[in-house]
């Protein structure tokens, strides 16, 4: 009755409200939709600012049939995400938006895997007529006998581009996607309902926040963790709160500890992408091997600056500068550029030896010093040294990767999303943060080290018993840059004297008959003779993999020079100290009883 | 009855007697006749070359028929029983064993008690025995408020496990006897009998055979002393971390085999162990066994130093020559690593379904690990004890991490990490009652965590260099990186318990981490002897 009564305000509300909501429509879009998709479809906001629906409307992203009055026949084509790969040169990368970029990003390694496919292959039992180097081509081809690609197939497939994005709540209903992987903003919404006028169409963004990266950048180096402070613990979930373990959680029933973050992040604030290029993260078009060739950084990109007066692309210049949307101002001053050329726009030289930075996400100044040269960073004798090698204030390391395969169970295959023969199970030796290895990354620096990994491969019949002709293992030290870099870096003595970071593992040093030799602390066993944190015999002998051709740990002289320092770090133990001008000179002069030190020995 | 409890002795000539004289009719059964059924059964040793009934029966037992094993004394020497049996002829021995640590555990009773302010100072006051002054410890009130109500039920469900009067959990390399025998009398790690009684042989829970062993095997006192306490560390072990991921199912083509409910990394032993020396070798009666004079704390009652056996006074070490190094533990150099279990959570749960521990079922306790099955399925909440389980997790472990301190002799030695508590509570209806405190020492306010001088039995010829404590804010007893966050936060010491005990002071503190010109010349000296050698 009451209803009835009320039921031409109502009709009226509704026309008004419609009339209104028309009105505010096209006050806001112009007088002619740019296509049909708005008449069901009405997003709260525009993706983004270059991306504003009443300019491009829906199908230049979505495609499907905009014109079609039915919507059967206009969703006919359509795509649900544009940014998927196979489909990314139809639409993010059509020729008037961004026609380079699929290209390069298809070939780049988040969407190849390639350097996680070649190692895999190089280390794990592995035959080469089924060798693939990238993951689509995996993706599409039946499953082999290849227990690495198995093993990369339930294991390690879940984090690439070429993933369709699925909703499925937490980490994994996150990753995938293409170039949506990265760019979406709002991902707490992953399934709107698009039938409701206003819905919440997710965010397209070049500032793209480090939780974008870290969904998957949280595992192996773990660079995702140890950057913001967070190191994976050894499983407690301590301490436990509300009458279960913790909150700190990681994906996977993992936990972390909090332990000092990047300094970077801790002082600066900086996310991944004030360091981390465009170029260095979708590639250049070039299929690299690994990571550490795609990307275009370095410290010195920031720190050490090399100034260009010609700006070899002022378009892209100008255009991420647009996009990003927070620099204070078009850039005045000289620009610098990453090693392959990608403008760091966010970076100006200030007064004297002072740089600023202003962060991509919210355009504050971080103010930073160039490299000082004051007898320390161009000290000759750390000439092979890189950055990192000093100022990391800790690596995660994981000793002894345990992976057992039961051929009786089944696991999803991530590339397929399907089940398939086979289960793996992963089980850690122990972990540590403290004092990294050190050893000669790839580009002949010194740098640190940390498993990467110990594999210890076991397979379990479906009778439950081991197939002892398929045990093997493979250990595998990696060189990366741990992301923990700290102003603070330790004493001379806690390289030259300290045997876990010259890669012998923890122990004690005794130099008998001028040979170095090793009293080891940590564990040894499970078939191996030395223990998991030795890279390198007390002589220079390798006792692991390199991760790389070209890395290796330090040989045997590079071992002995490192060491004999160490008697006189007592005393001398300033870089500045004149015995290190040239060490073999003052060693002789030392030897033959001309130093004033064997006043010491009174 | 399945308990086919059975008796290491009955007297051998009675029992032949009493069959030859045929005075039982054939259907009853005298259970005195030990012989009958452990025919081949050891004797213990010369001087124990006794009937089985001098031992395994009360003397009101030993003139009548028996008709089960109801009367049988299983173990003899258990402290219900010790006077009757053993007291005759070792008064003297059980009169100090009972002033020993083993019967009392005093030392970890009340140093958890005053830290979790249930008693005002650590002053011995209960003991897992009564006797000397201590009375036994008190059960838990109903009502839990504060951490205080509930440190007794922690010490009987967790602590008390390893006392000489508990008999042992049935898992592997737990097994003991009970009272003198948990020391006396060998057992396997597997717990399995293996000597000449066919009625008990091949069975779990027997010595292995039924002689007391002499020397007593470093084995035997692993079947207590495995864990973090001192023992592990003598032959290498150091617990592998609790979660399951971490006890590889399968290492090399073999199944893991756990043994003390955990799995272990194997480092460095210690020389003595290395060279064969066994517990005993080192450890005398009176450390053992006490000395008439109730002992406080583990750290009063050993009396073993280096110096007794090694004398360095006028040895050539340059090292052994610094001055001032007489304040230095001989360990303080020698010993190679330690154990540093930071951040002990510990919750009680008391809910019925405790599935979700699962998979930290292997943390060294019995009571926690009989919930499950070796799959990891939860069976049900154990039910002799009204209140549940006790579960614990630390926060990180370390082995090369060492701290010094200065213990009650005013010696530099390593400190550990031995009580950082924090303590929850879940009642039965899941109600949390206690959601991760920091126990209070008793009125003070103060948390209840300390560290504690530790004697690393990791000893090796070759002392850790110099550098591995000078300069180290961590050696100091700064904690690494400070400021760090709430988990570093844990390497920066507590004050031991006890106040003859300290941390080292600012000033000391400061000798460490400055390179004086002493500590630079002294320094030199030691490179020069380390080079000519």
């Amino acid at each position: 009755m009451k209803i009835r009564s009320l039921l031409p305000v109502w009709i009226l509300l509704l026309v008004f409200g419609f009339l209104i909501g028309r009105a505010q429509y096209h006050r806001k879009s112009g007088p002619i939709p740019p296509d049909g998709c708005v008449q069901c479809h009405q997003a709260d906001k525009d993706p983004s600012a270059s991306h504003p629906v009443a300019v491009m409307g829906c199908a230049v992203c979505h495609i499907g049939n905009p014109f079609a009055g039915d919507k059967k026949r206009a969703h006919i084509g359509m795509v649900r995400n544009p940014g998927r790969l196979d489909l990314a040169g139809k639409t993010c990368g059509q020729t008037s938006c961004h026609p380079d970029l699929p290209k390069r990003v298809t070939h780049s390694l988040m969407a190849t895997n390639r350097g996680i496919l070649s190692a895999m292959q190089r280390l794990w039992p592995h035959a080469d007529d089924e060798t693939v180097m990238d993951v689509k081509t995996l993706t599409n081809r039946p499953v082999g006998e290849s227990m690495a690609l198995d093993h990369f197939r339930k294991m390690c497939g879940g984090c690439h581009l070429h993933r369709p994005r699925y909703p499925r709540l937490g980490e994994i209903g996150q990753r995938g996607g293409g170039c949506t992987d990265c760019h979406i903003v709002e991902l707490e919404t992953p399934n709107p309902d698009l039938s409701r006028k206003k819905f919440h169409h997710p965010g397209l963004t070049t500032r793209i926040p480090s939780e974008n990266c870290v969904k998957c950048h949280n595992r192996s180096a773990r660079i995702g963790l140890s950057y913001f402070g967070r190191f994976e613990s050894e499983g407690y979930g301590t301490p436990f709160k509300g009458g279960a373990p913790g909150p700190r959680r990681l994906s996977g029933g993992r936990f972390y500890l909090e332990l000092p973050a990047d300094v970077h992040h801790q002082k600066g604030g900086m996310d991944c992408i004030d360091c981390h290029t465009e170029k260095g993260v979708m590639g250049n078009g070039t299929v690299y091997d690994h990571q550490e060739q795609q990307v275009d950084i370095d410290c010195h990109a920031c720190h050490d600056p090399q100034q260009q007066t010609i700006d070899p692309d002022p378009g892209l210049t100008k255009r991420l500068v647009r996009a990003n949307n927070r620099q204070p101002s078009s850039p005045s001053t000289a620009i610098f550029f990453s090693a392959q050329q990608s403008p760091l726009y966010h970076i100006r030289s200030d007064t004297g030896n002072r740089m600023i930075l202003y962060r991509k996400r919210d355009g504050h100044p971080v103010p930073f010093d160039r490299l000082s040269t004051s007898g320390i960073h161009d000290a000759p004798y750390h000439r092979r040294l890189s950055c990192q090698a000093c100022h990391t204030r800790w690596t995660p390391q994981c000793y002894g990767c345990h992976e057992t395969r039961f051929d009786g169970a089944m696991q999803r295959d991530w590339l397929t999303g399907r089940k398939s023969t086979g289960r793996w199970t992963e089980g850690r030796g122990y972990l540590r943060f403290r004092k990294p290895t050190l050893g000669i990354w790839s580009n002949g620096r010194i740098g640190p080290f940390a498993p990467g990994c110990q594999v210890f491969i076991n397979v379990v019949d479906p009778q439950g018993r081991i197939r002892p002709e398929a045990t093997s293992r493979h250990l595998v030290m990696a060189g990366f840059d741990p992301h923990t870099t700290a102003v603070a870096v330790p004493s001379c003595e806690d390289c030259h004297l300290d045997p876990k970071p010259m890669g012998i593992g923890q122990g004690v040093l005794t130099l008998t008959d001028a040979s170095l030799s090793t009293e080891p602390v940590s564990p040894v066993g499970n078939g191996i003779d030395s223990p998991l944190d030795a890279f390198v015999s007390p002589v220079g002998e390798p006792l692991q993999t390199a991760s790389r051709a070209k890395s290796r740990p330090f040989n045997r002289e590079e071992l002995a020079r490192i060491y004999r320092v160490g008697p006189c770090l007592s005393c001398h133990d300033r870089y500045q100290d004149p015995v290190y001008r040239s060490f073999d000179d003052a060693l002789q002069r030392f030897n033959s009883g001309k130093t004033p030190c064997r006043e010491m020995l009174k | 009855m399945k308990t086919a409890i059975v008796i290491w002795g009955l007297i051998w000539g009675m029992v032949w007697t009493a069959a030859a004289q045929g005075t039982e009719t054939p259907e009853v059964k005298d259970y005195r006749r030990c012989l009958a059924c452990h025919a081949g059964v050891e004797t213990l040793d010369r001087n124990h070359a006794f009937a089985c009934e001098k031992c395994h029966l009360k003397p009101e037992d030993r003139t009548q028929i028996i008709r089960n094993h109801g009367p049988i004394i299983r173990h003899p020497a258990a402290p219900a029983t010790v006077d009757l049996f053993c007291g005759k002829c070792h008064r003297r021995d059980i009169d100090h064993l009972q002033t020993s640590l083993h019967w009392t555990l005093t030392g970890i009773i009340s140093q958890t008690r005053y830290l979790w302010g249930a008693q005002p100072d650590p002053r011995p006051r209960y003991g897992a025995l009564p006797g000397h002054g201590l009375k036994r410890l008190p059960p838990s009130p109903e009502t839990v408020r504060t951490p205080a109500d509930l440190v007794d039920d922690l010490l009987r469900q967790r602590c008390l496990s390893c006392h000489v009067g508990t008999p042992s959990p049935s898992h592997k390399g737990l097994f003991h006897g009970v009272g003198c025998a948990a020391c006396h009398v060998f057992y396997a790690d597997d717990g399995r009998y293996r000597g000449k009684d066919h009625a008990i042989s091949g069975k779990r829970g027997y010595p292995v055979t039924h002689t007391f062993c002499r020397p007593i095997p470093t084995r035997q006192c692993r079947h207590c002393h495995n864990g973090s306490a001192i023992g592990g560390d003598y032959t290498g072990r150091f617990p592998r971390d609790d979660h399951q991921s971490y006890h590889a199912p399968i290492r090399n083509g073999v199944s893991t085999q756990s043994i003390y409910l955990a799995d272990h990394h194997r480092l460095t032993p210690d020389v003595h162990h290395q060279r064969g020396l066994l517990c005993v070798d080192c450890h005398s009666k009176d450390d053992v066994m006490g000395t008439g004079t109730p002992a406080a704390h583990q750290e009063a009652a050993v009396s073993i130093r280096c110096r007794h056996c090694h004398d360095i006074s006028n040895d050539s070490i340059v090292a052994h020559a610094i001055p001032g190094m007489e304040k230095v533990h001989c360990l303080g150099c020698h010993s190679r690593w330690s154990f540093m279990d930071y951040g002990q959570s510990l919750i009680r749960d008391d809910r019925p379904d405790l599935s979700r521990w699962a998979p930290w079922r292997l943390q060294g306790d019995a009571g926690v690990a009989d919930l499950f099955d070796r799959q990891g399925q939860f069976q049900g909440a154990s039910t002799n004890s009204k209140a549940g389980t006790w579960f614990r997790g630390w926060r990180f472990r370390r082995w090369e991490y060492l701290t010094l301190g200065k213990d009650a002799q005013g010696r530099i030695v390593p400190f550990r990490p031995r009580y950082q508590y924090r303590v929850s509570f879940i009642d039965r209806k899941g109600n949390v009652i206690l959601d991760d405190v920091v126990p209070q020492k008793d009125g003070s306010q103060k948390p209840g965590w300390a560290f504690m001088p530790i004697y690393p039995h990791t000893v090796q010829r070759f002392g850790r260099p110099c550098e591995a404590c000078h300069g180290q804010p961590l050696a100091a007893g700064m904690g690494l990186w400070k400021g760090a966050g709430p988990d570093l936060a844990l390497t920066c010491p507590s004050p031991p318990v006890y106040p003859t005990m300290s941390l080292l002071s600012e000033s000391e503190q400061g000798t460490l981490l400055e390179k004086t010109t002493r500590y630079r010349k002294w320094r030199f000296k030691v490179w020069r002897q380390h080079r000519q050698d």
